[in-house]
């Protein structure tokens, strides 16, 4: 029983904080009975279930030994998660060229060999795409150029 | 018997008509092709396919549609092995083992027997719809509340099957998969719970969303995060594009158990279909002498689990066509259609309009030939896809599920979601949690809670219903069964390991 | 086509001619908000509808499925949308009861809408399971209101049309039943024909099939007359419950503000729409027919919003259910 693993115990950590967060959100619902059960009732047996698992897991990363933390590539993350974020916020009032564009191009970034020009070109040509497969063949309600 | 086969004669004179056959390829092409984007499964592909049928006959539209289902269905079992993105609840699976043969240069035989092993089921699986059709409808109208509790219940075990790695950490995923099922309003009183006030999640977290997010955008981090080390992760080996005899001689067994689940299972109105795919591969896994391969590439875990789906995705359409019950999403879409065609589904379509109902079962058949014919050539450019530099091909993943998830509900909500649940399913890696158990509970929960509250109404608070009754008493002993069968190594290893250690 | 919009719109100001932007719209093609999800009966009143439209019109009627929330995303984003008759919205009665069942709603549904017409009311029926032992309408109010501890009542998910019509039906019998949940239609019907649970009211759509395959009872039907796909029905008046008048009833709308000239060229459209005999043959084998003519204005429609509203209001409120 010697040596310890991070990697646990931030699982299991982060199993508490969610159970909390979850706890935080149904603690004012009914919980009912057993036999006549309200609309918290579910939910409470499960945030405790995953908090008690966490406090496990993360009891066990102090204990038992096991792989450590592994480094967050976040070179990688960023660019992927904000061009999401991007996307997201741009579909509606941009419309499919410029949200397209902007996904690729933002994600872009976190490929590792990146060469620009290829991308640029690859990126025209995907947006194109898009553009004649969802608006032109199959008339999805999207818009492709910015409203004003 | 007579009766069966001048009713299939019946359906297949109506279907086979050049035209019919023209529409059941051209939906079963186009759904393949819109399929096969990441994010876009079926309910997106079919909801997106859906309008060009409405200029046709309503024997030609069904035919079509049947083409687009099958299309759109293999279509996400091709994402799910090629970038390990499940496009449903059922291709989760396939993403096991589908996508570690991918890894290993084996995304062809993956492809081919995923294909092959679809229409053996599908096959054996029309005609038991042909035969016993109204008759298993109404044994499985014998499922109650009580009986759907508890074969959820039995599935929830069984899920801890899938996982590779800690049964401890698995059970945990369980129960956050359970928790964000339960997010959305409550069925009895409509109150939001762990909504955060958002109104986008009032009806809770939409399947693709939670599925894009912690399968395929989590995969593309950890892609990008091994490529900057190891140029070859996915391109490059390829071996072989056909499976090899060996292949499919390990296959054949788990094909033939797939379809016989598969089958069972998507005769229940209450979404049976949607535990085959996870029954099969725990049986697999449970009856395999090599356990060990499974989650690292066993060809077994690909064919059994897509021949369940299939045949149960068959067999579904028994109570949709003689209930007029749709089990789930992508059947309700089906409904949708048919009575857009002015086909309202129900007990009477058998009797009052034959021609359309075995028209229609004979077009099953036909969607499931065409999309071998269609797709056993497409492999080897599916493969080939996997030969684009990875610096070009993830911005496209991203850009087609960011617009996948969009169409679904026109919603920029659920694509932020995608990006949040992106970085859990990222978290989830690095923690050595793995995310299979989460998203099947995370299906099953809500059935497993509506169906445990309705029972009890039902029987005024007395929990005796659940083993007064004898399908359901049966279910709990299946599941505790599994718990034993499931507990009982992982108990063994741990003493193995203490043993070890004191060495 | 924004400019082409714009310079048309110039001209039409220049020449001081008010008709003149009816008569160049629509100019591109319009969208038609359904909140909820794509092959739901609304989507397809919606589709049918709009197919019709896009042919009176000259311009694709593209329906667009924002589900989400009870219908209320949906007719939030519709109510928030551009005043010019290019967004539209397609709603069932939740419009009317989401004022009562949603307590933190953005828009308002009674003003922040411009009608453009009633398009149909769906009738409910009461039916039960098989087995039974009620005879006619009389008797199953007998029947449940001496059962009152062991009879239950099924329906769809909060708000949805069959618990409305349950709420209404307990309300009128004066006798609370243990009602049972589903999220949606299907499984509900599920176990009504496998006899889990005893009684519903929903509508014809989803029980037509279910009642002429004999695989459940049907009672009365909830609207003033009787429906021609179902006969022998008699309605909830003649049957002896004359207080439970429901329908599922859809309605067109734009945003307020919308002028009344582009109102009224959507209006013609919709009234083609409802003349034309595909719709009409559909509609009647979804167990409905089109509103009459004169029920089909923006004025009606207005009206009827309201009063919906207030109507709802009580029955909703004594229930004590909300959906947020």
């Amino acid at each position: 029983m010697r040596g310890r693993s991070a990697q646990d115990l931030v699982g299991g950590l982060a199993l508490v904080a969610l159970s909390v967060l979850a706890f935080s959100q149904i603690s004012d619902l009914d919980m009912g009975r057993a036999a006549r059960m309200g609309p918290g009732y579910f939910p409470t047996l499960l945030a405790g279930g995953v908090g008690l698992f966490g406090v496990f897991i993360a009891g066990r990363g102090l204990i038992v030994a096991g792989p450590g933390l592994d480094s967050w590539g976040w070179r990688h993350l960023l660019p992927v998660i904000v061009a999401i974020i991007f996307f997201s916020f741009a579909i509606r009032p941009l419309g499919m060229v410029v949200a397209g564009t902007g996904i690729v191009l933002i994600g872009s970034f976190a490929a590792p060999d990146l060469r620009w020009r290829e991308t640029l070109l690859f990126g025209a040509g995907l947006v194109l795409f898009t553009v004649l497969l969802f608006k032109v063949a199959l008339n999805l309600p999207l818009a492709i150029w910015p409203r004003f | 018997m007579d009766q069966v086969f001048s009713n299939l004669a019946l359906g297949f004179g109506a279907a086979v008509t050049p035209i019919n056959l023209g529409l059941c390829f051209i939906g079963a092409l186009v759904g393949t092709l819109i399929g096969v984007l990441p994010g876009l499964g079926p309910i997106a592909t079919i909801a997106i396919l859906l309008p060009i049928t409405f200029y046709l006959d309503p024997l030609g539209a069904l035919i079509m549609l049947a083409g687009i289902y099958y299309g759109a269905q293999y279509g996400g079992s091709t994402t799910a092995i090629l970038v390990n993105m499940p496009g449903e609840t059922s291709s989760v699976v396939t993403t096991l083992d589908g996508h570690q043969m991918a890894r290993q240069g084996r995304a062809g035989p993956a492809l081919a027997i995923a294909a092959l092993g679809s229409f053996f089921a599908g096959s054996v699986a029309t005609f038991l719809v042909a035969l016993f059709g109204p008759l298993l409808a109404g044994i499985a109208q014998k499922f109650g509340p009580a009986e759907y509790f508890s074969l959820m219940l039995t599935g929830l075990v069984g899920a801890t099957v899938l996982a590779s790695g800690s049964v401890v950490k698995a059970v945990a995923m369980i129960l956050v998969g359970l928790l964000l099922g339960s997010v959305g309003s409550d069925i009895e009183t409509g109150e939001p719970r762990m909504t955060f006030g958002i109104p986008q999640i009032a009806e809770g977290i939409n399947f693709t969303t939670l599925a894009v997010g912690l399968f395929g955008i989590a995969e593309i981090l950890r892609n990008l995060e091994k490529h900057a080390e190891d140029r070859s992760v996915l391109g490059g080996r390829i071996i072989g594009l056909m499976p090899t005899w060996r292949d499919i001689k390990q296959s054949a067994l788990p094909v033939l158990r797939g379809t016989g689940i598969g089958s069972v299972l998507g005769i229940l109105p209450g979404n049976g279909a949607v535990l085959a795919p996870y029954a099969s591969y725990t049986l697999e896994k449970k009856l395999s002498k090599t356990p060990s391969r499974f989650g690292k590439g066993a060809i077994e875990g690909v064919a059994g689990p897509e021949s369940a789906n299939n045949a149960g995705a068959q067999t579904s359409f028994i109570p949709l066509l003689t209930l007029g019950i749709p089990p789930n999403a992508v059947m309700a879409m089906m409904v949708g259609a048919m009575t857009m065609q002015g086909i309202i589904p129900g007990p009477t379509v058998m009797t009052e309009n034959p021609t359309l109902f075995w028209g229609m079962i004979a077009s099953m058949w036909i969607g499931n030939a065409m999309l071998v014919i269609i797709n056993l050539p497409l492999v080897g450019i599916w493969v080939r896809l996997l030969r684009v530099p990875y610096r070009l091909l993830f911005p496209a993943i991203l850009l087609f599920c960011c617009i996948g998830v969009y169409t679904i509900n026109s919603s920029h909500v659920d694509v932020l979601l995608v990006a949040l649940f992106g970085l859990v399913g990222y978290f989830l890696l690095k923690h050595g949690f793995e995310p299979a158990p989460l998203l099947l509970a995370f299906v099953l929960g809500p059935l497993l809670e509506e169906n445990l509250r309705r029972a009890l109404l039902i029987a005024r608070g007395d929990p005796a219903i659940f083993i007064t009754r004898p399908i359901s008493a049966f279910l709990l002993l299946v599941a505790v069964g599994l718990l034993a069968v499931v507990l009982l190594p992982s108990v063994r290893k741990r003493r193995e390991e203490v043993f070890h250690e004191e060495d | 086509m924004r400019l082409k919009t714009f310079a048309v719109a110039a001209v039409a100001l220049v020449a001081a001619a008010g008709s003149a932007f009816a008569q160049s719209f629509p100019s591109r093609p319009i969208t038609m908000v359904v909140p909820f999800a794509a092959g739901g009966p609304t989507d397809t009143v919606a589709r049918l509808v709009a197919q019709s439209m896009s042919e009176t019109l000259g311009q694709q009627v593209v329906v667009e499925n924002v589900g989400g929330a009870g219908g209320t995303l949906g007719a939030a984003r519709v109510a928030k949308a551009d005043a010019d008759g290019y967004t539209l919205l397609l709603h069932h009665i939740g419009q009317a009861t989401s004022a009562t069942l949603y307590r933190k709603l953005p828009y308002n549904p009674a003003t922040d809408f411009a009608g453009i017409g009633l398009v149909t009311d769906v009738p409910m029926t009461i039916v039960a399971k098989k087995e039974f032992p009620a005879k006619d309408l009389k008797e199953l109010v007998a029947y449940v209101k001496a059962n009152a501890d062991k009879v239950t009542l099924a329906n769809a998910g909060v708000g949805a049309a069959s618990h409305l019509c349950g709420m209404l039906f307990m309300k009128e019998i004066g006798t609370q039943l243990t009602t049972v949940p589903y999220k949606g239609t299907g499984p509900a019907m599920n176990d009504l024909v496998g006899g889990q649970v005893d009684v519903m009211c929903d509508q014809t759509t989803n029980t037509t099939g279910q009642i002429k395959g004999g695989a459940i009872k049907a009672y009365a039907v909830t609207t003033p007359t009787k429906v021609a796909s179902l006969p022998d029905l008699p309605t909830t008046k003649d049957a002896g419950l004359p207080g439970v008048q429901v329908a599922v009833w859809h309605g067109l709308y734009a945003p307020k503000g919308t002028p009344a000239d582009v109102v009224q060229k959507l209006n013609g459209a919709l009234l083609a729409a409802l003349k034309n005999n595909t719709v009409k043959a559909r509609f009647a084998e979804l167990g409905t027919e089109p509103v009459s003519a004169d029920r089909a204005t923006p004025q009606v429609l207005d009206a009827f919003v309201k009063a919906e509203i207030e109507r709802w209001r009580p029955i909703i409120q004594d229930a004590g259910v909300f959906a947020d």
